[in-house]
């Protein structure tokens, strides 16, 4: 029993420690940015070792840095801003000041540029007489391992063929290759051994060439080795062995393209079949493609046609179907005549005879339109189909019986009706003669549409199970597709494996190796990322250390110009002062050249500085030994502390807003305990009309949060401002009025708490003569010290932590309280300062969480008692 | 000594009562009767308690029954009386301010043809260490006249102190001397130059004979363009802008046309009219705004002032606040653009609610039964590194999340834990699903604690003999959970959770800071966002000016805020038994 007791515990210890982690996170992930170096939001890496308390400097002191001292000397000598005050005597004491400051950054980063430079040498050293071997033994140590491993993947893939019988000859191939390193490593001999110059960029790039996996002589051939030899002739022997080198290199690679034919002959002879029906499969898709993509175009190009005779027709439809109604009583009147004994007789000229001519145009082009239209979903919606049959009726009989309605068109019962139609078939004979080919040609694109509607349904069915198909053959065949290839690669394999026994024994070797083996020249050896740093450690620190002197240079350079400006100005600084004063706006050369240097010069140095100092902390996380890592974590530091002495800075006025929110806090929560402490005492003892009213009334009132009446309150700060003057918007005086009103809570806290005290004390002090008021200030309140320091704390902790009323009344930066500045730290341009936002939020959160913790059991027990706090 | 705090009381009871008296008479005198009412009945009550000895109890609560009048009290009439009104972008002003501004603001003046135009200098009077000083006088010119103003001594400001119309006198100068009202003003030049208009040789002014003007600026002189900055930002700035300067009937103004380089006769367009309407037998004086240029009366419409432009068209210029009856209600019903929003804001409010008290809950109640013992070492540690999340400002956590952790591009949710399980980066912001779920989240863990809490509270109060009885009974864990446990804790959660629901209705904090409401809801002409909830739907309307103010349709949704709020606290105290405290 007692056994399964204590391991129920250990199970609940682990779920809790995982709980706590998990849940604390996100104060972890805070502290741990907060005091981070790098740049957070844009780090790979989800903590850093890189450490640094400049946030919180940044936030506390914000000390101005050389910008900023710039930028305040000159805003000094144009008295500007807050400076617009100042007497010349001041504004040259400060001015003095500030370029005492500059100088002093000038010499503090000068040691720091010498105590940099100090330690990379410090680092060279160390490295060439004490680490270097180190070096090379942990560089052999992986070439080893991976000699090893492309070692055992030879054999798998050799017994991988054995399996599928395909039978792989490459002796022959790694002969050549074992011949052609073998002679690799003669030439870099005899050049090493030669007195060529061996710093100079023929003799490195020569050796770089020389080492690439594959070997490509050409380029070198014209690019180096012409010039090289017109230098250094010696260089000629060993040149012609390298070309010879380049000849062997290409019999490899031909051996190698017939040894992949080999493979690919077996292949084919064996699973030819399968893997043909793979391709065949996946060709007819792409036709199939290519089918349904000019299909659709040529149905988007047949559905732009259509829309625009659609328009068109429209139109013209348009015309018919408002005419139909005439057409259609006369029509009815005309077949009432009895028109059987009528002579007919033609009409000869003018618009009758015009009408006839259109009257048999109608009565053949209507029903040829009617037989185009009549199956098109549009216009049987519209009404125009029906129309249409109905004018063929209509025209045909007109047609055919014409003469005879011209012979009695002047009776009375036709004449109105004559007329009408002929006003109406004039109207629609003027668009009439379109109307013929629009119809048959929509009608054509319309029937094309659906036919290749047909097609492309059949195709996009057909392709659907040849993918099904291709899905399935490509599953099968996965794995054998997947060895063949690996198969057809042996030869790179061998290559990589040749490669590998080659002992690392300088610089060059190593950069070119690491090169080699990350460039997947073996398409299946992808090695991780950080696999090969250490054969890059040395020419990254050079790289480093290249950097650093460019962006050095440019620093003092910078550094001497600004310097000169500051002697000029210096030496008369009073007169400077005194030309803008009193409202005059001059540039004042010195310090404009100042801002002018700064501006232009700064950017160029601190990408330099950057890049150095990236590349050292880089270097300094994957360095095993302690020495050199604690070394190069100093460089970084220092190139760290000197951008920050020189590169602009985002600065918000954090104290104050600090500042603003204790004040506030802090008057409120005085004002609130002192008068609920003395509106809760009548509740707590005396017995008056409307006490009960008054209790029920705290308790409903307190359940209403400040955010609801934002509206009002804002109102009510902005009648006061705009009225009186006084409390209005954006003050703190307005702040702390509309914090008065959550009374009604604390008022119930006392009340609880003066419940509590015996009412023995107070009577007895009474009989002596003490009035009530006196009663209730000298003896209850004494006694309530405890509940008038939760009130006080709790109502504090409230106010600092209220962010919404804050938010509506104060508008401008200086005025915010924390919980609203806060907001702007992590909004906008702002977004990815990580560091100042997690640090400014810490120095709010960490006092708060104190306070908490300390008041939990107030905070609590007022929780359980039924009400809560919004 | 006794007599003498007597008189400091009574001195007090009357200095009280006349501020209180002056301050209502002010806000009835400026049109503000809710304020004022509120306030009048603070000042009865006041001096009811302080002259009856009945009401002895009352005094004690006086200063705190002043606030809650204020901040309570009047914020509820407030609300309810904003709700029946349009007040909002577009209707931000009274009647009478409208009117105001039709009146005085500069963008409501012309010029008539062929205006008589005047250059102008001005004279600063420069203090012991040569600076110049607010104190100016202005010298104005044209071909034949010399003019002198002095500086505006009436000066009409808004509550932020700026300009809104200032005016001065205009005199003419004569041989170089202009005498008014006891000042004598004397021209000054150097010695052997000749007295002419324009007086481009003038360099002071001298007044009463004592006091220097001297010549500071002019725009057309480009020998005092050094003095630019400071005539534009203290001396245009504070007076000149608006400046009328009256010479007999004619008015001049410093002139747009002319780049306010020059001085130019203007009028204002508008004037206002006392009109009598008789309304049966009842004569009504109404105060209506004529447009001096057409002799035509302005149209009051939809609260607003509308003018006719030249095409006899009606254009708006200006608007009022006005009540509109339940306009704000039916909106809600009535608008489709506006009740769908609104429904499906209505809808997620409740949903947000009841699944952070949920999912609060069973976290809570899940550490607090893991907890609940006695004999697991380090319950103190661990109860108080749980408690962190409560203990953390919510404001900060939730920046914390949504700038650390939700942010799209780089917050280490989709970089580090998503990215490193390959799953494609959740738009926790800006889809509004995935923002459902981070707003949920996020007050998850911000509320856990609190429920926590209040169960390790309830649990330990549960008597062990029930449980002792119940293994006897044979019961198993789960039988002892849910016949005894569950239900006692229950009994006295239950009005907690009905107050945490209550509590997160109206979590502002929350949905602000993290998701603004958004990802914004398409279709609607209201800021509604697919994560605000109603409060947070209230603050938008009525404070984010993209979409323009409506405090009027945010009133409106505010006193729907009430009425929920009402009902649950209504259930809760019945619950808590809160109603029997009072009576003990």
């Amino acid at each position: 029993m007692a056994m399964i007791e204590k391991k129920n515990y250990w199970l609940r210890h682990i779920i809790l420690i995982i709980c706590v982690i998990l849940i604390l996170f996100p104060l972890v992930w805070l502290i741990t940015t907060s005091i981070r170096r790098d740049n957070a939001a844009f780090s790979p890496k989800l903590f850093s070792s890189r450490v640094t308390l400049n946030n919180y400097k940044d936030l506390i002191i914000q000390k101005p840095n050389i910008p900023e001292v710039v930028n305040k000397l000159t805003a000094i000598s144009s008295y500007l801003g807050e400076y617009s005050d100042l007497t010349i005597e001041t504004a040259s004491e400060k001015s003095t000041k500030l370029l005492g400051d500059l100088e002093a950054y000038f010499m503090a980063t000068n040691k720091n540029l010498d105590d940099i430079e100090k330690t990379y040498m410090e680092i060279f050293s160390l490295y060439e007489t004490q680490y270097k071997d180190q070096f090379y033994r942990e560089m052999n140590a992986i070439r080893e391992d991976d000699h090893n491993k492309f070692d055992q993947e030879l054999k798998n893939i050799i017994n991988i063929a054995k399996e599928l019988g395909i039978e792989v000859q490459f002796s022959n191939l790694q002969q050549l290759i074992k011949q052609y390193f073998a002679q690799r490593e003669k030439i870099i001999y005899s050049l090493k051994i030669s007195n060529l110059e061996k710093t100079g960029d023929y003799y490195i790039d020569t050796v770089n060439v020389l080492l690439q996996i594959p070997l490509n002589t050409s380029v070198w051939k014209v690019k180096t080795y012409r010039r090289w030899i017109s230098e250094e002739p010696e260089a000629e022997i060993i040149g012609e062995e390298i070309l010879a080198l380049g000849d062997l290199w290409k019999d490899i690679e031909n051996e190698m393209d017939r040894l992949r034919k080999d493979i690919s002959i077996q292949v084919t002879s064996l699973y030819g079949e399968a893997l043909q029906k793979i391709s065949d499969t996946e060709n007819r898709i792409n036709t199939i493609d290519t089918q349904i993509s000019q299909i659709l175009s040529q149905q988007n190009n047949l559905k732009q046609i259509n829309q625009k005779i659609y328009t068109r027709l429209v139109a013209i439809s348009d015309i018919f179907i408002m005419e139909k109604e005439r057409v259609e009583s006369a029509y009815s009147i005309f077949k009432k005549q009895d028109l059987r004994d009528i002579q007919g007789k033609e009409p000869l000229l003018g618009e009758d005879k015009f009408l006839y001519e259109t009257v048999q145009k109608l009565s053949i082009i209507i029903p040829e339109v009617y037989n185009n239209l009549k199956s098109i979903d549009e216009f049987i919606q519209s009404g125009f189909v029906d129309t249409l049959d109905f004018y063929s009726d209509v025209y045909t009989f007109l047609n055919d019986n014409f003469t005879k309605i011209y012979e009695i068109k002047d009776t009375t019962a036709v004449s109105p009706v004559y007329k009408a139609i002929k006003t109406s078939t004039m109207k629609m004979s003027v668009s009439i003669d379109e109307l013929v080919p629009l119809s048959q040609e929509y009608s054509n694109n319309t029937k094309e549409l659906a036919s290749l509607g047909l097609k492309l349904t059949s195709l996009r069915e057909e392709k659907n199970i040849l993918e099904a198909h291709l899905s399935e053959l490509k599953k099968e065949y996965e794995e054998l597709t997947y060895n063949i290839s690996k198969i057809e690669s042996i030869p790179k394999l061998l290559v990589l494996l040749e490669a590998s026994s080659q002992e690392i024994t300088d610089n060059f070797q190593a950069t070119n190796y690491a090169t080699f083996m990350q460039s997947k020249y073996y398409p299946y050896y992808i090695p991780e990322r950080n696999r090969y740093i250490v054969m890059n450690w040395y020419n990254n620190l050079v790289e480093s250390k290249s950097k650093f002197d460019a962006g050095r240079e440019k620093l003092i350079a910078l550094q001497n110009n600004i310097q000169k400006n500051i002697d000029i100005y210096k030496n008369d600084l009073e007169h400077y002062l005194s030309i803008n004063y009193g409202g005059n706006v001059t540039t004042i050369t010195p310090l404009a050249e100042m801002q002018t240097f700064y501006n232009t010069q700064y950017g160029v140095a601190s990408a330099d500085i950057s890049r150095a100092g990236r590349i050292v902390s880089d270097l300094a996380d994957r360095t095993s030994y302690g020495e050199l890592k604690k070394m190069l974590r100093n460089i970084d530091k220092d190139l760290y502390l000197l951008q920050q002495d020189w590169s602009v800075k985002i600065r918000k006025p954090f104290m104050k807003w600090l500042l603003n929110s204790i004040l506030v806090a802090g008057l409120v929560a005085v004002l609130t305990v002192f008068m609920t402490s003395i509106a809760a005492y009548p509740f707590s003892r005396m017995r008056f009309v409307g006490r009960e009213q008054g209790l029920y009334f705290l308790l409903i009132i307190q359940m209403f949060p400040g955010v609801m009446f934002m509206i009002a309150i804002y109102g009510i700060l902005k009648f006061m401002g705009d009225s009186f003057g006084v409390l209005g918007l954006d003050t703190m005086a307005g702040l702390i009025f509309a914090y008065m009103g959550g009374v009604a809570y604390n008022m119930w806290l006392f009340k609880g708490y003066y419940d509590t005290i015996p009412d023995s004390l107070e009577e007895s002090a009474m009989i002596d003569g003490a009035t009530r008021f006196q009663t209730f200030w000298r003896i209850v309140l004494p006694l309530s010290l405890p509940i008038i320091a939760v009130v006080l704390i709790l109502t504090f902790m409230n106010t600092f932590n209220e962010f919404v009323i804050a938010r509506i009344i104060l508008q401008s930066e200086t005025n915010y309280t924390y919980a609203v500045g806060l907001q702007t730290f992590s909004t906008g341009p702002y977004e990815t300062e990580w560091g100042l936002f997690t640090a400014a939020s810490l120095l709010g959160a960490v006092p708060m969480v104190i306070l908490f913790l300390s008041m939990q059991k107030w905070i609590i027990g007022g929780l359980t008692q039924g009400s809560v706090k919004g | 000594m006794k007599v003498f705090k007597k008189i400091l009381i009574w001195l007090f009871i009357g200095v009280l009562n006349a501020f209180l008296l002056w301050a209502i008479i002010l806000l009835f005198t400026l049109a503000n009767y809710g304020l004022g009412v509120v306030i009048s009945v603070f000042l009865v009550i006041t001096d009811w308690a302080i002259f009856s000895p009945k009401a002895y109890p009352y005094r004690y609560t006086l200063p705190a029954l002043f606030f809650l009048f204020i901040l309570t009290i009047y914020p509820i009439y407030y609300t309810i009386d904003t709700a029946f009104t349009n007040y909002g972008t577009g209707h931000l002003f009274t009647r009478t301010n409208a009117i105001d501004t039709l009146l005085t603001d500069s963008s409501y003046y012309y010029e008539p043809e062929n205006p008589k135009t005047l250059d102008f200098k001005v004279f600063v009077r420069y203090d012991e260490q040569y600076k110049p000083t607010e104190d100016f006088v202005l010298l104005l010119y044209d071909q034949e006249d010399m003019y002198l103003a002095e500086k505006p001594l009436m000066r009409q400001l808004d509550s932020k102190g700026n300009l809104i119309y200032a005016e001065s006198d205009m005199v003419k100068v004569q041989n170089d001397r202009v005498v008014k009202e006891g000042a004598t003003y004397e021209i000054i030049r150097p010695s052997g130059s000749v007295s002419q208009a324009g007086g481009d040789s003038i360099i002071a002014i001298e007044k009463n004979g004592s006091v220097r003007y001297t010549y500071f600026y002019s725009p057309i002189d480009s020998t005092t363009s050094s003095n630019s900055s400071y005539y534009n930002s203290v001396l245009r700035q504070n007076y000149l802008k608006s400046l009328v300067l009256m010479h007999g009937t004619t008015n001049f103004r410093l002139s747009s046309s002319h780049v306010f380089r020059k001085f130019s006769e203007a009028y204002r367009v508008y004037d206002t009219l006392v009109k009598v309407i008789i309304d049966g037998e009842r004569e009504i004086y109404k105060t209506v705004v004529v447009n001096t240029l057409t002799n035509k009366e302005l149209v009051e419409k939809d609260a607003a002032f509308w003018d006719y432009n030249e095409s006899g068209n009606l254009y708006r210029l200006i608007g009022y606040k006005s009540y509109v009856g339940l306009d704000n209600f039916s909106k809600i019903i009535k608008d489709p653009r506006v009740s769908g929003p609104f429904l499906k804001i209505f809808g997620w409010t409740f949903l947000y609610a009841a699944l952070s008290v949920l999912f609060t809950f069973i976290i809570g109640l899940a550490f607090a039964l893991i907890l609940n013992d006695n004999r697991l070492k380090g319950r103190i540690v661990y109860r108080t590194l749980l408690i962190i999340p409560w203990a953390i400002p919510a404001f900060i956590s939730v920046l914390v999340w949504r700038n650390g952790f939700f942010n799209e591009t780089y917050g280490i949710i989709n970089r580090f834990i998503l990215g490193n399980i390959g799953v494609k980066p959740v738009k926790w912001l800006n889809d509004p699903f995935w923002a459902k779920v981070a707003v949920l989240i996020v007050n998850t863990w911000l509320g856990f604690p609190y429920m926590m809490t209040i169960t390790l509270g309830s649990l330990q109060s549960i008597p062990e003999d029930l449980y002792e009885a119940s293994v006897i009974d044979g019961a198993s864990r789960w039988k002892q959970f849910t016949k005894i446990t569950f239900p006692l804790l229950m009994v006295a959660v239950a009005p907690l959770l009905v107050m945490s629901f209550a509590f997160n209705f109206n979590n502002f904090t929350n949905i602000y800071l993290l998701t603004g409401g958004g990802p914004a809801m398409a279709g609607t002409n209201t800021p509604a966002g697919s994560t605000d909830i109603l409060i947070s739907y209230v603050y938008k309307l009525a404070f984010e000016g993209s979409h323009g103010q409506d405090f009027g349709f945010a009133s409106a949704i505010s006193i729907l805020i009430f009425g929920i709020i009402a009902i649950f606290s209504y259930f809760n105290f019945k619950f808590s038994g809160s109603f029997e405290e009072v009576s003990r």
